[in-house]
This record gives C-alpha cells, structure tokens and sequence, in this order.
C-alpha cells in the first residue's frame, strides 16, 4: 500500500501540477516525462541500466535516433493508460526496494553478474510487481530494437521503396 | 468572390471530385464545398516520407489519443502516421442509438486519401438482387447502364488487375497485375479444382502499374509499393482525388475550391419549385453565407448527405428535401466485415516473397448467385492473402535475447487469412434522423444513428466459417482458427444507402440519373444513393455512378431543362 502511495505521487496523479521537481532538487539536467513529473534523473538512469541488461543497447551496429531510455520512458510515459503507468511506478519502486533491502548498494553499482541475477530472478515472474515492470522495459527496448534501420533493413529485409514484387523467390539453402 | 456559380458540389471525396471534374470540364463554373481543410498533393502529406524509425511512437497511438478517440481508433488505420487525416471523436459528436463506428475524413479528398483501394466493379446480379430476393426496392438502372461508366473512372483512375472472365466480378479496363505469390497461385489452383463456382482471384486496386498518357498528363508516377499509401503518396502511385481530380478540375479555371466550408442545408425556393443553392457556415469563423447555382450535387459521404438532406427543412419539405414518402434517413446498410479465417500451410517450404504490393487476392461471391441456395439471402466476397511466416524468438534477456533476434527468420510456413465481405440487407428500422435538441458547434442538429446486424448477418457469418474451413482443409491448410472480431456496423466504412435510387417517387428519393424525384436540380451521387449494398467494395460504383449523373446534368443543363 505504501508502495503504491508512493507510485501515485511519484505520477503526479495528485501533484496537479504543483510538484513538478522533485523532493530534492539536484538541478541535474534530465528529461522530463509530463506523466511521471516526479520522476528522478537516477531513476531515469536506473532505467537504462535495467535496459542495457534486459537488451543491450549496440549503438555502434544498431544506431538509433534517441537513447534506449528515453524512447522506453517516453512509450511508457504515452502510450500505457493511467493503470498500467501505476503498475509500471510500483514496480519501479518495489525494485528500488529490493535492491537496497538487499544488496544494500545502488543497481548501477553491482557487478554484471549481480544485475543479471537480480533480473533473472524477477523477469520470468510476470505476476509480480517487480517482474511487470522489468516486463514493461523489455517490451519497449524490443520495440526499440526490432524498429533501429539496421535490423529492419538488414535482418528484416524491410525496404522504403521495393517497386517489385516477385511471389515465388526460391529460398537459398 | 462572387456566390454565384453553375454548379454546387457538397464534399471534396470522391464522389463530389468526380462530379466536379466533370462539370469543369465542360465549362461549368462550379463551386466545390468541403468542410474540412485543403489537403495539397505532395505539400499537405507530412509523414509520407518518413521511415518506420522516425516516428516518436513507432506507429503506436497514446493512451491519451485512444481513450479519447474510441470510434476513430476502432479504424486499422488510426494509426501514428496517418491519425491527422480522421477525424476526432469530440470534434464532430454523434449519437449511436446502437453501436456505430463513424470512421470520417473531412478535408479536401476526404477518406479517398486513406482507402483501401480495392476497386471491384458490381455485376448484373448486384443491381437484379433486390427485385431478385424481394428486398428494399428495385434499382432503376442495371449493370449494362454502368458498364461504360466504370470504364471510363477506370482509365482514369488507374486499376490493376487481371482479366478473370467471371459473371459475378465483370472484367474493367487493367492495368498489369502485380505478381502473384505461389500459395496465392496454389489456392487459387485447388478452389478451381473442387468447386466449379468459386474463384480466387488478384485483387483490382487503384494503383498504377503501367505508364499511360492520361496518368502522365495528371503528373502521377508508378507504384513503387511503399505500402504506406494512407500518408498520401507524393508519387501518385495510387489513386486519391488530391493527386488527380482536383488538380484536373482546378487546371481548367472553372473551379472554386472552398474548404472549411460546413454546408448547413440546402435552399428551397417555393416560387421556383428548385432548390436554389446552399447555406453555408465558416467552419472557422461560424459566419453563415449562402452560395447560389442551377444544380446542387450532394455528394457529402453517405451519412452527411442524409444530414444535410434532413436538415433542409422548408415549407415545402418539411421533413428535409425530397422526404415527400418520409424514406429519408431509412434504409442504411454496410458491409458484414466480422468474420474472419487464419490458418497455416506447410506445402512450400523453400518459397518466399521478395518486394512487396499494394493488394491481394479475392474471393469473389459465390453464395446465391444464379439462384437462392442458402437460408440466408445474398452473400459475400472474401479476401485471401499469403505470407510467408517469419519467427522470432524472445525469450529471457541479455546475450540471449539478442542472439535470438539477430536469428530471426522465415520458418518455411505459410501464413493465410481470409475476412468475409457480407452484403447486409437495407431495412427501413436501419436509419438516421436529426436529433431534435442536440447539435453541434455549427447550429446544426446531432445525427442519430440506429443501424444494426440482424439474423442474416449471423447466419451469413456462420456459412463463411463453414465454406472457408472445408476449402481451407480442402487445400491442405493446418492449424485453422475461424474468430468473429466484434467489428461494429460502420467500421467497414462502406455506410450506404438513406437517399436510395428507385424507379418510384413513393419507395425512393432518387431517380435513375440520381435526381432527387422531388427537387430536379438536386443530385446525390455519393454512397447514399445506394439501394443495396452487392458485396464489393463501393468506392468505384460511386464514383462510377457520379461520372454518369454529372454528365446527365450536363446534358440536362445545355438543353435548359434544369
């Protein structure tokens, strides 16, 4: 319950817009995501290391127009309703939680090992509280992924202009 | 500007952008009203050119955009790319007495910028059907009084398709077909092998194929199959009325293209016995201002036609213009798009496609055709399409997850899918009509609508799921899964019917020539003319019909009978 309370402001459900830096203001710059006001720059980076792990990023071969973060916050920020977006704050909180009542320390300062374990204990688990939200992050980074130019050119033979249709390609072995 | 024309057309579609063509053509000074805003060919498409990667949401709409947009976001094609050319559920309010998906485009080309572009002509058995089966009324025209028709929207318009030689789908003036692929070609093959009277043909959709003169003229360019047609193709390469009728209509200088122009009613004139002209409102500035012409063509898209219809009351026609039988607003039908076939097929393993197009394949109607075989009447058309399926897996995450998506690939099945296209029977208790306290932000009243499947909707959906399993199975597919998707009436987007043609002024609005039998001056040639709905797709049968009244009311007009 006092997750969820927390989620709820953490939304700004309740802020009406008053509140819309957060508790202690670093002044760091960062994002900000109309439905998540609250929303901290270590929260946000806390999101894109969960990303990197559940999908690493490949900026090299896989170039995008924005960072795997921002486009999963931003799908999430505009495209889950009210319901799901507190879904996604509660679990966001409940894995904070864990991670701190657990290991005491911060995600990003775990070892590679650790995070993986960390994820892989909760990922499968998609009734959980933390498990629908690392779900949520996993859903958008495949979107972000499976949408970059070079996967859809070069693994999804996806073309701009085809001007052709051949109907009975025989398929190399 | 003067207010003063030869010709009034109401709504920039197809419908009113075929009549206007015709009219300026000729040399007819002809005002074209349209309530929504211009849309220029290649300066009003502001997605066109953007890849998939560009777009803030990958194609997904918000939340916001869907909880506000219900009926709007019902339609496949609400999507990022192309939501900017529908219109918004609280913009433009109505009233379902029963659920009722109104899926509208209200600008300058109006829905002809987002359709599917699947262009069937009607047979002789559409326009026989009625008297056939005794239901709604007897068309006063048949296919032969069309025939020409068609051909020439066709040589205009831009069709591929094949030559199939059928009775029930009559062969039109072609363009070359895209290919064909091997299971399309395969199930084609099977049907023809255990059934005499069904076939599965290509598609005919309104994209070019070939170059001609005509499509040179119009500054159009081939197809190159980007398969976003709904953005606007700043090729041309399928037909919209932006990229052709307008342009054409406009070059002549006889033209007046007014947009954001709400027509609130029509005028009667009681001394002349004539409808005189429009009352129009600034759908910006709410200012009224009346237009004036010897014809007014209603081609508003068929619900707004039997909206304006309705609401142009007078002494005369004191329940809306040419409602002396009180049939105005009844007899609404659609297309029965709920029934839907998905099944795999295993028989070519080492085929794929390569490229892409713009159609696919079609099941023309074989139910009820040369007699009535069935215990539902009429029958439906069917799509067909083949793909070839591709899996990916995603399973876990990290190096896991990727290795699997760099492995995605093709798996050697076939997926296919068929959607049923269900002629619906017009009733009198399928209608619209004013509401009597509610209206809009332009003074005009709410349109209720009260539209319905009935028994033989259900009963048509069932013989679908039958026929489609037995020549599924009987073609080797696997895995069969039939689904009724809940589609609403109107989601088909193929609303008819309200403002029906009939050979008698006491079961019917419209003449033959699509003049209202009550008012000579008025035509409606948009989807409210329709007295049955056949099973094609009716986009080509309007535009077809509006060519031929148009040039009716040419004739007409020269000889000073109207």
């Amino acid at each position: 319950m006092i997750r969820r309370r927390i989620a709820l402001k953490n939304i700004g459900l309740i802020t009406g817009g008053i509140l819309t830096l957060p508790y202690n203001c670093s002044f760091e710059p960062q994002i900000s995501y109309s439905n998540f006001p609250l929303l901290k720059k270590k929260e946000q980076d806390l999101i894109a290391d969960i990303c990197d792990i559940i999908l690493p990023a490949d900026f090299n071969n896989f170039p995008t127009l924005e960072t795997r973060e921002h486009f999963v916050l931003t799908m999430i920020n505009d495209c889950l309703d009210n319901e799901k977006r507190i879904e996604f704050s509660v679990g966001l909180n409940s894995f904070q939680n864990e991670i701190f009542e657990v290991k005491k320390n911060n995600f990003h300062d775990l070892s590679l090992e650790e995070k993986n374990n960390i994820v892989a204990k909760f990922i499968n688990n998609e009734k959980s509280e933390i498990g629908i939200f690392l779900n949520y992050l996993k859903h958008y980074s495949l979107i972000h992924f499976e949408t970059s130019e070079n996967y859809m050119i070069n693994y999804l033979n996806y073309e701009f202009m085809p001007g052709r249709y051949h109907g009975g390609v025989k398929v190399k072995v | 500007m003067t207010n003063t024309f030869d010709t009034i057309v109401v709504g920039a579609g197809m419908a009113g952008g075929w009549a206007a063509k015709e009219f300026t053509e000729q040399g007819f000074k002809t005002l074209l009203l349209e309530r929504g805003p211009n849309v220029k060919h290649l300066e009003d498409y502001p997605t066109t050119n953007m890849l998939p990667w560009e777009f803030k949401h990958r194609g997904q709409l918000t939340s916001k955009e869907i909880k506000e947009n219900p009926i709007a976001s019902s339609c496949y094609a609400f999507r990022e790319d192309a939501k900017h050319f529908f219109v918004k559920d609280k913009e433009h309010p109505y009233i379902q007495k029963k659920p009722f998906d109104w899926i509208r485009g209200y600008q300058v080309g109006g829905k002809s910028i987002m359709w599917a572009r699947q262009v069937q002509r009607w047979s002789p058995f559409d326009f026989e059907g009625p008297a056939r089966d005794s239901f709604a009324v007897d068309w006063p025209i048949r296919y032969n009084d069309l025939a020409d028709w068609y051909t020439y929207v066709e040589k205009f318009v831009g069709v591929s398709g094949n030559k199939d030689g059928l009775d029930s789908l009559p062969d039109g003036d072609f363009l070359k077909p895209w290919d064909s692929n091997v299971v399309e070609e395969y199930f084609s093959q099977q049907v023809k092998k255990y059934y005499k009277d069904r076939h599965v043909i290509y598609g005919r959709c309104a994209h070019l194929t070939e170059s001609r003169p005509i499509f040179v003229k119009q500054g159009r360019g081939l197809c190159v199959s980007r398969q976003i047609c709904q953005r606007g193709c700043p090729l041309g390469g399928y037909f919209n009325v932006n990229s052709t009728l307008i342009p054409w209509a406009l070059k002549t200088g006889n033209l007046t293209l007014k947009s954001n122009s709400v027509v609130h009613s029509i005028l009667y004139d009681e001394g002349q016995k004539k409808a005189i002209g429009v009352r129009v409102i600034d759908s910006n500035l709410k200012t009224s201002q009346d237009y004036f012409a010897k014809v007014v063509f209603v081609s508003a898209s068929t619900l707004n036609t039997n909206l304006i219809l309705l609401n142009s009351k007078s002494d005369r026609f004191p329940d809306g213009l040419g409602n002396d039988n009180g049939l105005l607003g009844k007899f609404i039908a659609f297309h029965n798009y709920r029934a839907t076939i998905n099944a795999q097929f295993e028989g070519f393993p080492n085929y794929t496609t390569e490229g892409a197009k713009p159609t696919s394949h079609y099941v023309p109607r074989f139910r009820n055709i040369y007699r009535q075989e069935t215990d539902f009447l009429r029958g439906y058309a069917a799509g067909f399409g083949a793909q070839p399926q591709r899996k990916t897996i995603r399973k876990g995450f990290g190096a896991e997850l990727t290795n699997q998506l760099l492995n995605s690939k093709e798996t050697g099945v076939w997926n296919v899918n068929s959607h049923m296209m269900g002629e619906t029977i017009p009733k009198s208790t399928n209608l619209v009509s004013l509401d009597p306290e509610k209206k809009d932000e332009w003074g005009i009243p709410l349109l209720n609508i009260d539209v319905d499947y009935d028994d033989n909707d259900e009963k048509m959906i069932q013989d679908f799921y039958e026929q489609f399993t037995e020549m599924y199975e009987k073609a080797g597919f696997v895995n069969i899964s039939t689904n009724d998707n809940g589609r609403k009436p109107g989601n088909d987007i193929h609303e008819m019917g309200g403002v029906r043609m009939g050979k008698d002024p006491q079961t019917s609005l419209l003449n033959k020539w699509n003049q209202m039998h009550g008012c000579k001056n008025v035509f409606v040639t948009d989807g409210a003319c329709m007295t049955s709905t056949s099973t094609q797709n009716p986009s080509l049968t309007f535009m077809a019909i509006s060519a031929r009244a148009a040039n009716y009311a040419i004739q007409q007009m020269k000889k000073g009978l109207i």
